[in-house]
């Protein structure tokens, strides 16, 4: 939609790894899923900076965690 | 920077004649001022003639309360929302907010990306039963084409997701084509409703 930058990333091989399987499981691109990564990180870190807390939450026990961000 | 995205065509239902509609991202500060000194008037002075007791759906209005001021200072520079304004005769005549960190709940695709609507919202005056003569048909199709596009070109292919009010549920369903998951007990008991890759070729070829 706007104009795109081009960067290099490096990863060491299980980051690599990683990333590798989650695009395959997402069936999105590498760069989809940097850019979809980007996208969450703003979302959470804008959250905690209102002070809000991020929690999981089981479906059958509705117990709930909270994700601690450092 | 807000940009056009392309040109559209809205059928004029009172002179039978199709106009020319532009497509913007994101929402800029002109469709919210026409949001508020025209949308808002409108919206206001159909609400105060309606019979007491009368239900907002009654004048297609449920959404009276959204405030796209408020909206736009949540989502401004934000990466995981996308703004859109429709304009056709000088006039925003659609505006939608998108989420694209939402997961689908729809069993053949859950857990992938899709692109989830926040609010899609009609200028009042385009509303069959806010008025006897709306203006504009096609605005509510063409927002929905587009979220549906953004979801092709973030490879979420077309896949996207929302939570309907009351007087749009038949809409989304019969006209939008896409699958019904019933009521969200954790959303304010709206009706949530995905679109998979499948219905959204469908809708596009439509």
């Amino acid at each position: 939609m706007s104009d795109r930058k081009t960067m290099t990333l490096n990863l060491s091989e299980p980051e690599m790894d990683v990333l590798d399987s989650l695009a395959n499981r997402k069936g999105l691109t590498k760069t989809a899923l940097i850019r979809q990564a980007l996208r969450l990180y703003q979302s959470v870190d804008a959250r905690l900076e209102r002070g809000e807390k991020i929690l999981f939450e089981n479906p059958i026990s509705k117990e709930k965690a909270e994700l601690v961000v450092l | 920077m807000n940009q056009r995205l392309g040109i559209y065509a809205l059928q004029n239902r009172q002179t039978g004649k199709v106009e020319d509609a532009a497509l913007y991202s994101p929402v800029d500060t002109r469709h919210i001022a026409d949001f508020d000194q025209h949308w808002k008037p409108a919206i206001h002075q159909r609400l105060r003639g309606l019979p007491r007791g009368s239900k907002t759906a009654a004048a297609n209005l449920e959404d009276w309360h959204w405030d796209w001021q408020k909206k736009a200072d949540v989502f401004g520079g934000r990466l995981d929302y996308q703004s859109f304004a429709l304009e056709c005769a000088g006039m925003t005549q659609g505006l939608m907010l998108c989420s694209l960190v939402r997961m689908a709940r729809e069993p053949s695709q859950r857990n992938q990306h899709l692109v989830y609507v926040e609010y899609l919202h009609t200028a009042p005056w385009n509303r069959p039963l806010f008025t006897n003569a709306p203006v504009y048909k096609g605005v509510g199709g063409i927002l929905v084409a587009a979220a549906v596009s953004m979801s092709i070109d973030q490879e979420f292919t077309g896949r996207i997701g929302l939570h309907s009010l009351p007087q749009s549920d038949a809409w989304y369903r019969d006209f939008c084509g896409m699958t019904d998951l019933g009521i969200d007990e954790d959303y304010q008991r709206l009706r949530y409703f995905e679109m998979t890759a499948e219905q959204a070729a469908r809708f596009l070829a439509m």
